[in-house]
């Protein structure tokens, strides 16, 4: 990890450095070779997040993605060009275009780009949305119902007419596979297009960090680090703060469809989150960073006696979930009444603020958790994102 | 007058094909019956409408106008189940059951009689049985289906018809693609059925030679529509007959029932001898395009029987030739086409 | 019955029990096999956790798929024997394509459709259930009007075919506006799945399937009659409207039951006559109803015990088994007995 250079984040580096080592894991980066251009550029400091790497020049900043899908090799590099500045003579290739900045207005593809433009201020860049409904923010909804955001069509076929004539300054989008077609029509109409892949970091942390990444288009980098060290400190307090419990209470998670119960995997950042809030996640021992598909009698085998069931998909209600199937009830936890869901933000579009706030917000997410598990360590927290059900 | 009763009427019946847009009438106003014990032909030329009607008559497919009357009884005043107790069918319909066996096949033809589950009385079994023995099938009893001769399929589908125990069979074309010796069993079968068990049988064939020597009545449907019954002799004699099949490559000869091709005629020769040998001769001939006449020729026949075998004679104005076959005879024959 | 048949159906049963026995004691959590068998046989094994497993999981799952091999076997049966085409299946008639779009319009138009079925009184695992018979239902109206109105029996197998084409069209306009968790719970759906069931469905499902077996049984006789051609049923005095409705009915009842409870699960039915009907050699349907019977348990109970992928904590869906298992049995059977054709024609 290579130091940085402003003197803000010096002070908070060094501690965590030490916790890098525990609970960072590095992605592979792709392309290792380094563009040598004729500026030196300091590299900002990146603790969690694996996909995105950001260089200052002093004309321009060097945004690079890596690895923007399951399985994807390829390295896609940004160009930033700072404002007043000569046009660099980089020459953009395959997967690298050029933005100039800055940004002054600008299309997300997806409702977990959106809080970071709220934390950094930005919110009024936002000029047009794909299913608009689907937001959750309150001051997002305001600006969408005053007509300040323009609705753009389902995101898998977006209304180019309409794109074309907002024409923002970027397009930030994500794939979930090689398929970039949409993407590259976007291109060509002249919209540089983003990809964003903080869907794919595996560590909670290393999601919020893509607040950097934005921050990057608003020149509110040191902003960006200030807010994520909040998160982060908070994070890492409340994380250690629970490291030496004495009992650590068992937990599972998920619903199952048809014949297959989705429970994250021992790296999964869902085990994570259970891990560093003082539980004892029933797979934590698994070696996958991904979902594994399990049989529900697997499911019931394992976790038949554990104290805590977190995470229930869409149900509200302890009804429900007996309705739903009665196997459900021979749990522990169900009879116990140890249920709970991250429900409490529900807007009444159908949106829940904990797949868009959440992202950016691990510190509140872990706070939540460990109140669940450790209520007398965190009486000053109160519920956020979840609620217990009855 | 006739004393048998009738088992089927027809009364201005009009058959066809109906759907939502039009009606299309295939054979019109036929007035005709069938009695008790008769057995009946049906004649005339493809896709006149021969199997329109007997479905119609069977009452599988409702008439366009008029009445079929069974056994005194209007047939829509019929429940399905008391009309299957007495009318039975053979068609030409494909089968989609090659795993069935032939008793098994012949014992659907129980099922007016047979309870829900279909099981068989002891009754059934013996009508069952007198039909497969009837129909010439007992050594192929516990044969499926699909590894039957077209013949012996045949004969299953009646022993069928027959198991089904109605009063009145019909069929529709039984001898269609079978070979000789199989088309003159299925015929007898149906002719001994006629005689000996009281049985109706109404058949659409093609088989006019048989027809007409087996028949009681022949119904007729010539090339207009038109409808015509009647005692197959009486049909030859008033020439009604010969309508059905004009054509002109075809003759027929009343005085002796044979339908002779129409060659087209070039040369001529003179012919005598002996009757059976001259009749053959002639066929062969006329097939070569040579005429007899009774007018002085250059070639002249003598056909001449000499104990068991024959021998012809040939001779021109330049020479004699003897022949011990037709054979030879119609290659001589070939160097005096010139002449 | 013959002596060959019944040696053959003496080892079907005993088949049967064998498979049900090793289908209840495989699953992807070991319980040693004698403790099972101590479970079945009524005696405490002193494991609550493995008691709840065989009670609350296995047992149902066997059950139905006892009921799912059976009913969709059948439900194959009568639709090949009305149509005379061995292509035909359970969902030849659009039944399934109509519970599909039923699920589909639950699923992917998310919330307010389940809200509105809540309001009924209707929780849970019935909504799909519901709304799965409902689209079954629709399509099965339009079916027996249509077939009320033509004399043909073929026409309605294409109306079946283009009910299934049209509600695929529908089904993917509506995945296209969907979320993606939407669309991939309707996925989940398309798998098929055996083990969805508990006792509380089963109070239902079981009465359900069962009765209308006993019911289709009963027509047997008309079904013979029909082997040999509509004509030939007619003047036998088979009511061919009548008789065609009640077996769609029947067709209906049973794979549209079994698709609402279990999603469509695809390839049984139309193999399993097949298999049946080559083992036994005969198209006589009062051997065939139970053999089919007997056939289809024993497949899906099988396939079922694949899917568990015993020993492992996933599973297989149910669909991918019968259809990869299945297909090579019936090219197996039809390439041994080179006369399948005959088997079908006469």
């Amino acid at each position: 990890m290579i130091t940085g250079m402003s003197g803000k984040m010096y002070k908070i580096l060094l501690p965590l450095l030490m916790i890098i080592l525990f609970s960072c894991e590095k992605e592979n980066k792709g392309q290792k070779k380094k563009e040598t251009y004729s500026e030196s550029g300091d590299q900002i400091d990146i603790h969690y997040a694996s996909r995105f790497q950001l260089i200052i020049f002093d004309s321009f900043k060097e945004l690079k993605v890596i690895s923007p899908w399951p399985g994807s090799l390829d390295t896609f590099t940004y160009i930033l060009q700072k404002q007043n500045f000569q046009e660099s003579q980089i020459s953009v290739g395959q997967n690298s275009i050029k933005i100039q900045l800055p940004v002054k207005s600008m299309v997300c593809f997806s409702t977990t780009h959106l809080p970071y433009l709220e934390m950094l201020d930005e919110h009024e860049k936002l000029s047009g949305f794909p299913t608009t409904s689907y937001i959750s923010s309150a001051l997002f909804r305001k600006r969408v119902q005053a007509g300040k955001i323009k609705e753009l069509g389902p995101s898998n076929e977006i209304n180019f007419e309409q794109l074309l004539a907002l024409d923002p300054d970027v397009v930030i989008a994500f794939s979930m596979n090689s398929d970039l077609s949409m993407i590259k029509k976007i291109q060509l109409s002249g919209i540089p297009v983003i990809l964003n892949a903080d869907y794919l970091e595996k560590h909670p942390l290393g999601r919020a960090e893509w607040i950097k990444f934005m921050a990057a288009f608003f020149d509110k980098e040191s902003q960006a680090d200030s807010i994520f060290s909040i998160i982060q400190s908070q994070y890492i307090s409340t994380k250690r703060k629970l490291e030496s419990v004495s009992i650590r209470p068992s937990v599972y998670t998920g619903v199952v469809y048809g014949d297959t119960w989705f429970m994250p995997g021992g790296r999964h950042y869902g085990s994570i989150f259970f891990q560093d809030a003082g539980a004892d996640y029933l797979w934590s021992a698994n070696q996958s960073d991904e979902t594994l598909q399990l049989s529900f009698e697997s499911v019931y085998e394992k976790a038949q006696d554990a104290d805590f069931w977190i995470g229930v998909a869409t149900y509200h209600s302890l009804k429900e979930i007996q309705q739903a199937d009665e196997r459900y009830t021979h749990f522990k936890a169900f009879d116990d009444g140890h249920v709970y869901n991250y429900i409490a933000k529900l807007s009444d579009n159908g949106g829940n603020a904990y797949f868009e706030e959440g992202y950016a917000r691990p510190d509140i997410i872990l706070n939540d958790l460990a109140k669940i598990f450790h209520p007398e360590l965190m009486s000053d927290h109160q519920f956020y994102f979840y609620e217990k059900l009855y | 007058m006739d004393h048998n009763p009738c088992v089927i009427e027809l009364k201005n019946l009009t058959v066809g094909y109906r759907s939502t847009k039009k009606v299309i009438p295939v054979l019109q106003n036929i007035n005709v019956n069938l009695q008790k014990g008769e057995m009946v032909c049906l004649v005339g030329e493809n896709g006149i409408g021969k199997s329109t009607l007997l479905r119609t008559l069977a009452g599988i497919q409702p008439g366009l106008e008029g009445q079929v009357i069974i056994n005194g009884k209007n047939i829509e005043d019929f429940r399905i189940q008391e009309l299957s107790k007495i009318i039975s069918l053979v068609l030409t319909d494909r089968i989609f059951a090659g795993n069935l066996k032939v008793d098994e096949l012949v014992s659907l033809g129980r099922h007016p009689y047979t309870n829900w589950l279909g099981n068989l009385t002891p009754e059934d079994q013996d009508k069952i049985t007198w039909a497969i023995e009837i129909s010439d099938i007992k050594n192929i009893r516990e044969k499926p289906i699909n590894e039957l001769s077209d013949g012996q399929f045949q004969k299953v589908l009646i022993a069928r018809a027959l198991a089904q125990d109605g009063d009145i069979i019909i069929l529709d074309e039984p001898t269609a693609h079978l070979d000789l010796p199989n088309k003159i069993s299925i015929l007898k079968l149906l002719k001994d059925l006629s005689d000996h068990t009281g049985k109706s049988i109404l058949m659409a064939t093609h088989e006019l030679e048989f027809g007409f020597q087996m028949a009681d009545r022949i119904w007729m449907v010539l090339k207009n529509e038109k409808f015509i019954s009647g005692v197959p002799e009486d049909l030859m004699l008033n020439h009604t007959f010969e309508k059905l099949i004009q054509h002109d490559a075809v003759n027929y000869d009343l005085s002796n029932g044979r339908f002779s091709v129409n060659h087209e005629l070039k040369w001529q020769c003179n012919l005598e001898g002996d009757p059976t040998a001259v009749f053959w001769t002639i066929n062969a001939l006329h097939r070569n395009r040579w005429s007899i006449t009774q007018e002085e020729t250059n070639v002249k026949i003598k056909a001449v029987k000499i104990k068991n075998h024959f021998e012809w004679i040939l001779s021109t104005d330049k020479k004699n030739i003897t022949c011990t076959k037709i054979e030879e005879v119609i290659n001589s024959l070939k160097h005096f086409q010139h002449l | 019955m013959n002596k060959q048949v019944l040696t053959i159906f003496t080892s079907l049963v005993i088949l049967l029990i064998l498979l049900l026995l090793l289908n209840i004691s495989l699953g992807s959590v070991y319980i040693p096999f004698h403790k099972t068998l101590t479970f079945l046989i009524g005696k405490d094994i002193g494991h609550i956790g493995w008691e709840n497993i065989l009670i609350q999981f296995r047992i149902p799952k066997a059950i139905t798929a006892i009921l799912v091999g059976s009913g969709l076997g059948i439900s194959g049966l009568l639709m090949q024997t009305l149509f005379r085409n061995p292509l035909a299946g359970p969902f030849v008639l659009g039944i399934s394509s109509g519970a599909s779009l039923g699920v589909a319009i639950a699923i992917l138009t998310g919330m307010s459709f389940g809200l509105a079925i809540n309001q009924l009184g209707i929780g849970g695992s019935w909504i799909l259930t519901v709304s799965a018979s409902f689209g079954a239902f629709l399509v099965l109206s339009v079916v027996i009007l249509v077939s009320l109105k033509i004399r043909d029996s073929m026409s309605l197998l294409i109306i079946g075919l283009m009910f299934g084409s049209a509600t695929g069209a529908i089904v993917s306009v509506l995945q296209f506006f969907s979320k993606a968790e939407s669309i991939q719970a309707y996925l989940i759906w398309t798998f098929g799945s055996l083990g969805g069931l508990t006792w509380e469905e089963l109070k239902i499902f079981i009465p359900v399937i069962f009765l209308t077996l006993g019911w289709a049984y009963t027509f047997s006789k008309s079904l013979n009659a029909l082997l040999l051609g509509d004509n030939y049923s007619r003047s036998m005095g088979v009511n061919i409207k009548k008789t065609r409705l009640i077996i769609i009915i029947a067709t209906s009842l049973l794979a549209g039951t079994i698709t609402a409870f279990c999603g469509p699960i695809a390839f049984i039915g139309i193999a399993i006559p097949h298999i049946t009907r080559l083992l036994f050699n005969t198209a006589n349907h009062k051997v065939l109803f139970p053999m089919v019977i007997f056939s289809g348990a024993i497949l899906m109970l099988f396939c079922d015990i694949i899917a568990q992928m015993p020993g492992k904590e996933y599973t297989l869906p149910i669909n991918a088994v019968t259809s990869v298992l299945g297909a090579p049995i019936v090219i197996w059977l039809v390439v041994r007995r080179k006369d399948f054709s005959k088997s079908f024609s006469g």
